[in-house]
């Protein structure tokens, strides 16, 4: 059915490849002899740029030496660049004996050597990148006659700080989470692996926002054909702009027309520690808290950090409570509409005569009254997030007395349906990482309990775990440790088993040390032993 | 792309094949349904069947629970020649369609009964929307459709008012809990007939029937498919005791002290075996009961407790006990001349070439098997006080 469609969007992902690789890779320009040149040429570039600063400055002794300083207002800290590179040019490089004479040919040296003070430098020789780099909040100094610039690293601006968000509050675990800054971001996560095996590898993405994205991974433990997918995928993107890790997660994902998601994220660092840790790949995107993990399986969705923090009896029986959420979410519409209209034989005496006199002139069909709730509690959702705070009370009554209580009392909707309604709303919200997945399913499995009953909620969650078993997140079956089945993988599913009994790594998701691609899924499936 | 076509057209025709599969298919709102409590099936005087079906106003047991006053129930009579043809003139009356799986009670009238219900009971049994799980009761001295009209102060709806009674009356063994399932399997059982339970109407002088002036006691007693005759509630412990069905009750005994006095011993573990055993090629019926119980009330002064007045109490209850048992011994083999305690199955079991011999005239053999009772009873607590207070 949708083999068309994907093959099409395959093609375009394909043309889009071929595109990238003509456009995205930037001429390398060298940078221009004269300070003159240099000047104009800078100008031009950031012609009408306000805040775009350059400043001309003479060097040495003799003051011969032309060099001019080049940064962009709001993203350096100006006082790092007044006291470390304009002041020492000024004065120091005056004062200062040296045992080299100024000329065009040693500047740089000794700007290098001895004047700069300034951990981060370097030196660049083409003209793009060094515009990439001011950009970046970098301080460029170019050098009279000379074909190299020196970056200084003097980045600084107005973030938010490190506070604890709004999506992923925990009870017990730290409280820390990413900010809009790449650069803390990587330091989080550094501080809570200390290992140099951690890598960073950086790269940019957007052709107009020239976003700065990093692929984070623990060499030796993620499998490198994940490794070498993740970047080879990321590489292909070209679109102008990457605002959010959002726009990565579409490019990227190997399922872009399904309902279920094969990339996960979060805003938590000891999250992502916990995944890259396992084996996956954690793809950071600056601009945004949120970070991705790959390879995502299905079973991510029923762990919390929080099962690994507290004791392993409570967290286990989270799982199984959580499970038991999912389940009820998707599935409590569609069998009481089953037991309704179909199956109306194997409900108790009593529980009938509740059951009917709560129906009593309700004019609707049990699933129509099911879907308009449905889609009531969905509309509600929505108004919940989108509305500024200070209204959200006038939101709150008119959905709670108007739709639930009013509409009860007119005879519109029966109680027992409010009642099923909110048990989906509330369990919904425990799977929160399957919140925009299970709407569809509940109406999948509502449509078809209306049409054949109990048979059809069975044979739409069939339709559904078949679908399931065929996802793929780079290359880890989607269902993974449960189909394929891996017994020890099992570990961490159901119940969590306690942490000194964890002795491999989730099976499905570690390195293979022979390399090399094997037949059947993609990973390769290879113990290795824990370290001690 | 046209093998492609092909595959999914085929997969959708098997997914149509599948609804085939399901039981029922049709979707019928749940308020559509009258929902029906109960079925009473009598004859009439022109030998037709006159079917009642009592169904439930569900808004007025809400309103019920409520205080109100209102009816909660309809009931509805039709004539025809047979069961299916009255049930369906009924759908001529009624807006809502019956809907029979919540029947939770069939009651047959005597009349009916006398002449055999297996032509009654086949429609419950063949009939898909039907439970077997439902109740009988043979209704004495009166009409089922006067019974399933009698009304309710305290329960919802009448029908749910003797379901209740018979479920929480077991431990006054002067009940018969019976099912349509297990009358059915009675009938085709051989060497066994079935015994029924029994709604009878007490002396009133109320003009209105209510459901307080009826009394479910006693058994019913079948040959073949016909009602023949009455157990009295008072002998239905012993035939529990010997059927092993008697789960939980109490049975007085004489005070050991002072004659004309009572203990009451609840029985907490009754366990009988009927056996038959054959000598000289002649059947003897063998039962062993073994029977446990704490004294539950005390008559009269004096301690119970002493090990001899316990051996005595011992005695009592196995006196008590034998009495009991022979009491229905008599009954089933010189007043009715009637295997219902099952003993002939015994023999179709053990012995298939004897019972081939004596299976036509059976009950009248029956009647002339001696028998061989063993009783063995213990008391085995006192309860809270150890001997009943003297007053002074």
């Amino acid at each position: 059915m949708f083999r068309t469609l994907i093959r099409k969007f395959n093609y375009l992902k394909l043309n889009s490849l071929n595109n990238s690789s003509i456009k995205n890779t930037p001429k390398k320009e060298e940078i221009p002899k004269s300070i003159k040149e240099i000047k104009n040429k800078l100008n031009q570039t950031f012609s009408e740029c306000n805040d775009f600063i350059t400043r001309e400055l003479e060097i040495g002794e003799k003051r011969e030496i032309k060099v001019i300083i080049a940064y962009i207002d709001g993203l350096v800290e100006k006082k790092m660049v007044d006291t470390e590179i304009i002041k020492p040019i000024l004065i120091d490089s005056r004062l200062t004996k040296l045992n080299q004479e100024f000329n065009k040919k040693t500047t740089i040296e000794i700007l290098k050597e001895n004047i700069i003070s300034i951990s981060g430098l370097n030196e660049v020789d083409d003209f793009n990148e060094s515009i990439q780099s001011i950009l970046s909040g970098d301080t460029m100094t170019y050098i009279d006659g000379n074909k190299k610039a020196l970056k200084a690293d003097t980045r600084g601006f107005e973030f938010r700080g490190v506070e604890e968000p709004d999506t992923e509050s925990v009870v017990r675990g730290p409280r820390e989470g990413y900010t809009e800054s790449i650069r803390i971001n990587t330091a989080l996560l550094r501080r809570k692996v200390k290992n140099a095996n951690l890598k960073f590898e950086s790269l940019k993405l957007g052709k107009q926002t020239n976003t700065d994205v990093m692929v984070c991974y623990i060499k030796g433990i993620a499998h490198d054909d994940v490794v070498e997918t993740v970047k080879r995928r990321l590489k292909k993107i070209n679109t102008d702009a990457i605002l959010e890790s959002g726009y990565i997660e579409e490019f990227i994902e190997d399922a872009p027309l399904s309902i279920f998601p094969t990339v996960g994220n979060t805003e938590k660092p000891d999250i992502t520690a916990a995944k890259i840790l396992e084996g996956r790949v954690a793809i950071l995107c600056d601009g945004t808290p949120f970070v991705l993990t790959v390879p995502y399986l299905f079973v991510e969705s029923i762990q919390a950090s929080e099962d690994y923090y507290s004791r392993f009896i409570s967290s286990s029986f989270l799982r199984l409570i959580r499970i038991l959420a999912l389940a009820s979410s998707t599935l409590t519409p569609a069998i009481y509409v089953a037991l309704l209209c179909f199956h109306q034989d194997i409900i108790p005496a009593k529980l009938m005569i509740t059951i009917v006199s709560s129906r009593e002139g309700v004019p609707f069909s049990a699933f129509i009254e099911a879907a308009l709730m449905i889609i009531a509690f969905e509309l509600l959702r929505e108004a919940g997030v989108r509305m500024p705070r200070q209204i959200g009370q006038a939101v709150s009554i008119v959905g709670a007395l108007v739709l639930g209580q009013s509409a009860v009392e007119a005879g519109l909707i029966s109680s027992m349906m409010v009642i099923v309604i909110a048990v989906t709303a509330i369990t919904s919200f425990i799977v929160s990482s399957m919140d925009r997945t299970i709407p569809f399913l509940r109406f999948a499995l509502l449509i078809g309990a209306n049409v054949i009953g109990f048979m059809g909620i069975f044979l739409v969650s069939e339709v559904i775990l078949i679908y399931m078993c065929s996802l793929r997140s780079f290359g880890v079956p989607y269902l993974a440790p449960f189909s394929p089945l891996n017994g020890m993988d099992l570990k961490d599913t159901f119940i969590r088993v306690p942490v000194w009994a964890m002795l491999k790594r989730p099976k499905a998701l570690t390195e293979n040390k022979d390399g090399g691609e094997q037949s059947g899924y993609r990973m390769k499936v290879n113990y290795r032993k824990k370290e001690d | 792309m046209k093998y492609g076509v092909k595959r999914y057209l085929l997969l959708s025709i098997l997914c149509l094949f599948l609804i085939n599969l399901t039981g029922c298919w049709d979707n019928k709102d749940i308020i559509e349904l009258g929902i029906v409590s109960a079925v009473g099936i009598d004859k009439t005087s022109d030998d037709q069947v006159e079917v009642t079906i009592q169904i439930m106003k569900i808004s007025a047991i809400k309103a019920k629970a409520q205080g109100s006053s209102e009816e909660t129930f309809w009931t509805f009579s039709k004539k025809g020649n047979t069961v299916f043809e009255a049930i369906r003139s009924i759908l001529t009356t009624i807006d809502h369609k019956p809907f029979y799986n919540f029947n939770e009670l069939v009651v047959i009238g005597e009349d009916l009964a006398k002449d055999g219900v297996m032509d009654v009971l086949d429609f419950f049994e063949r009939d898909h929307e039907n439970r077997v799980q439902s109740f009988v009761l043979i209704a004495k001295g009166i009409s089922a459709k006067e019974v399933l009209s009698a009304k309710t102060d305290l329960a919802s709806v009448p029908a749910l008012h003797l379901v209740e009674t018979i479920k929480s009356s077991k431990a006054s063994t002067r009940i018969i809990e019976m099912e349509l399932f297990d009358l059915l399997k009675g009938f085709s059982c051989p060497g066994k007939n079935p015994v029924a339970g029994v709604i009878e109407k007490l002396n009133s002088e109320d003009d209105e029937l209510k459901i307080i002036n009826l009394s479910v006691e006693g058994g019913a007693v079948f040959i073949k498919d016909k009602l023949q005759g009455w157990i009295e509630s008072k002998d239905l412990v012993g035939y529990l005791i010997i059927i092993n069905e008697f789960k939980n009750g109490i049975i007085n005994i004489p005070n050991p002290h002072e004659e004309n006095k009572f203990v009451t011993i609840e029985l907490k573990k009754v366990n009988s075996k009927m056996d038959i055993k054959f000598v000289n090629n002649k059947p003897i019926i063998f039962l062993d009961v073994k029977a446990e119980g704490n004294i539950g009330e005390q008559q009269g002064p004096g301690d119970l407790t002493t090990k001899e007045m316990v051996k005595k109490l011992d005695e009592g209850l196995e006196k008590k006990i034998e009495e009991e048992v022979t009491k229905v011994f008599k009954l089933a083999q010189e007043e009715y001349k009637n295997d219902f305690l099952g003993f002939g199955n015994i023999i179709y079991k053990k012995n298939l070439r004897y019972w081939k011999k004596v299976k036509d005239n059976w009950d009248s053999e029956f009647s002339n098997i001696p028998v061989d009772i063993k009783i063995k009873a213990k008391v085995l607590q006192p309860g809270q006080v150890k001997k009943a207070l003297e007053p002074k």
